[in-house]
């Protein structure tokens, strides 16, 4: 963890993520994306077979939106002890956290 | 005056006193300084800041449109829609904690407060404004529109579409005016929750009531239409127009347009911000789910020949926005009929409410204490954004009583401008890990006005005497406007002067303190 100097110094980028965890974070967020829109809709893209009553696309696309919102929520739960505001730091980064 | 009529009229009252009620309260909570105006004091606890973000997000769109855009849209609506709400709620949590942090440390209550500090520059901070203060007006009128609308179909005509949209503007300004941001974000509580269970609500009971279960829908729809249960890849779903609207809904609209940016600002921690944003992934997204079924069913109901096709009900209202409430008024017990016109007047209400107040915030701060009276005192500059939130009022007022169409167009219209505001803010916002910074002052400015100039000539080409249509290749004006902007500011700033070395080292600096390093100082909290 870089230590924090009380002159301010060039801090270090922010535009890559800092660790892998983070990467894969990220691919997943992608993958799940593609899936549920582009061009995840031209494999999916059909009505039958209905699952639940539901035509496939239409599952298929509420499938993925859930996945994701519970992915956003233990992105969240993983950084909880930030989300009750003790402490403020990147979800994304690994380093600041100890 | 009919039993519908009435029950209409005294449901949207009750919801009437109660916000009265509730700005009232915030009125008399209300120190008149700027902190607390413009920015609650930065007090804001997650559920208020959550409701808050999410009922200025959705407006009468939400409520209305939505099920006319899945008429003809059918699944697909929902298949770009939950993309982009997501995304939204992950730009909220990293852009939106950013900037909390900053707003916090160096007092920021505008965008262009962020901006113009680290370019030391009232030239951006001027056009930023401006830019703002323009953008804002179709969005503004769209939410007069659906006042007037709604109250017009509700009461059959007993309460004039102008004398609707007066009133309802009236009352958005009253409490504006009164209690501001706190006032702003209170009422948007109870619009936030009232909307999302009306959408839910009645939703279901119409589907039920006109077709069956879902299961039955989608049956009956696959034998008239199976398109509609489909993503055709074309128009709206074409990838370039989806890509579009993800990037203006789920990037722009949250970072760029004052009404959600300045809301940051107003959460007592940046915990705050993060949680309101796991909160808004499920909110902002699964209230498009019941418009699916609503669309879907209206189609069914248009070929069963028992509502009248969307064209006609265009022409005798003037938006297509008509069809759930009349689908409603069919099917739906005339309680529920009540509730949905109370919803769609809160869901409008907590869009306008939040334009007016900020974007008063930022012409008073940014043009008239910044450049025109820079030595004004707090209680004065409230007392100018009170007559800007008046005068802006009016004049949404007075577009929508020209019933501009197209709503959907129009709100991208909007974030299309704002959006080109994106390469300065994540400059500031993300550190490049040089002192040097590959967007200068100049750049910004000369991007932003190219990138706006652009954005218009492509939505509306021909005001420019252009012969193209409008959104070459699907991809909406304001992308165009963006790649215009990214090459306009990159080849400009390499001839002109670097922002100030203290300034980029001192918000960068921050930056990485607050998201890398120890932790910052917590606020003292107060109960709101």
């Amino acid at each position: 963890m870089e230590q924090h100097s009380p002159e301010p110094t060039v801090p270090r980028s922010h535009l890559l993520p800092r660790s892998p965890k983070t990467w894969l974070w990220i691919a997943w967020f992608l993958i799940a994306w593609a899936a549920l829109q582009f061009p995840g809709w031209q494999v999916a893209n059909r009505v039958e077979p209905f699952v639940f009553g539901l035509p496939f696309m239409f599952f298929w696309a509420l499938l993925w939106w859930l996945l994701l919102v519970i992915s956003i929520v233990i992105l969240a739960r993983r950084n909880d002890e930030s989300a009750d505001g003790r402490h403020v730091e990147n979800p994304m980064s690994e380093e600041g956290r100890r | 005056m009919s039993q519908l009529a009435f029950t209409v009229i005294m449901l949207v009252l009750v919801y009437l006193l109660v916000i009265i009620g509730i700005g009232f309260v915030g009125w008399r909570k209300l120190r008149v300084n700027v902190d607390d105006f413009y920015v609650a004091s930065r007090q804001l606890g997650v559920l208020v800041v959550f409701l808050t973000i999410a009922a200025t997000y959705h407006s009468a769109f939400a409520v209305l449109t939505s099920t006319a855009v899945a008429v003809t849209n059918g699944v697909a609506w929902f298949v770009g829609a939950a993309v982009w709400t997501l995304l939204a709620a992950l730009t909220s949590w990293f852009v939106g904690t950013r900037y909390w942090q900053l707003g916090k440390r160096f007092g920021y209550v505008t965008l262009a407060d962020l901006v113009a500090d680290f370019y030391r520059s009232t030239v951006i901070r001027v056009v930023i404004a401006v830019v703002m203060a323009i953008f804002v007006i179709p969005y503004l009128a769209v939410q007069s529109v659906a006042f007037g609308l709604i109250l017009d179909i509700g009461t059959e005509g007993w309460i004039s579409y102008e004398l609707g949209a007066g009133v309802l503007t009236v009352v958005a300004i009253a409490y504006c005016v009164a209690a501001g941001q706190r006032g702003a974000a209170w009422t948007d509580v109870l619009q936030g929750i009232w909307m999302y269970i009306v959408v839910w609500l009645v939703g279901l009971v119409v589907v039920y009531n006109a077709i069956g279960s879902p299961a039955t829908l989608f049956r009956e729809v696959n034998e008239l239409n199976p398109d509609l249960l489909g993503v055709p890849g074309e128009g709206f779903s074409s990838p370039l127009a989806l890509f579009s609207s993800t990037v203006l809904f789920g990037i722009a609209l949250v970072i760029g347009l004052q009404h959600i940016q300045m809301k940051f600002y107003t959460a007592r921690d940046a915990g705050t911000i993060k949680l309101s944003s796991v909160w808004m992934a499920v909110y902002l997204s699964s209230i498009y789910i019941p418009p699916v079924l609503t669309g879907l069913a209206a189609f069914v109901l248009i070929e069963r020949g028992v509502l009248p096709p969307v064209n006609e009900i265009e022409e005798q209202y003037g938006t297509a926005d008509a069809i759930l409430p009349l689908m409603a008024i069919e099917f739906a017990p005339m309680v529920l009929v009540g509730l949905l016109f109370a919803g769609a007047v809160a869901a409008a209400s907590s869009t306008k409410d939040n334009f007016l107040l900020a974007t008063a915030v930022v012409l008073t701060r940014d043009l008239y204490q910044k450049v025109l009276r820079p030595n004004t005192s707090e209680r004065q500059m409230v007392v100018v954004s009170r007559w800007v939130i008046v005068v802006f009022g009016l004049l949404g007022y007075a577009v929508a009583l020209q019933r501009p169409g197209l709503i959907f167009d129009l709100v991208a219209l909007s974030v299309a401008g704002v959006l080109q505001f994106t390469p300065a803010i994540f400059t500031i916002l993300y550190p490049g890990g040089r002192t040097r910074v590959w967007l200068t002052s100049a750049g910004a400015v000369a991007g932003i006005v190219v990138g706006v100039v652009v954005t218009m000539a492509l939505v509306f080409p021909n005001w420019f005497g252009l012969t193209i249509d409008p959104n070459p290749f699907d991809l909406h004006g304001g992308l165009w406007g963006l790649a215009a902007n990214l090459v306009v500011g990159a080849v400009v700033s390499l001839f002109t002067r670097q922002p100030p070395a203290e300034a980029v080292l001192r918000i960068h600096g921050y930056m990485e303190e607050a998201n890398y390093g120890q932790p910052v100082e917590r606020p003292k909290t107060v109960s709101d």
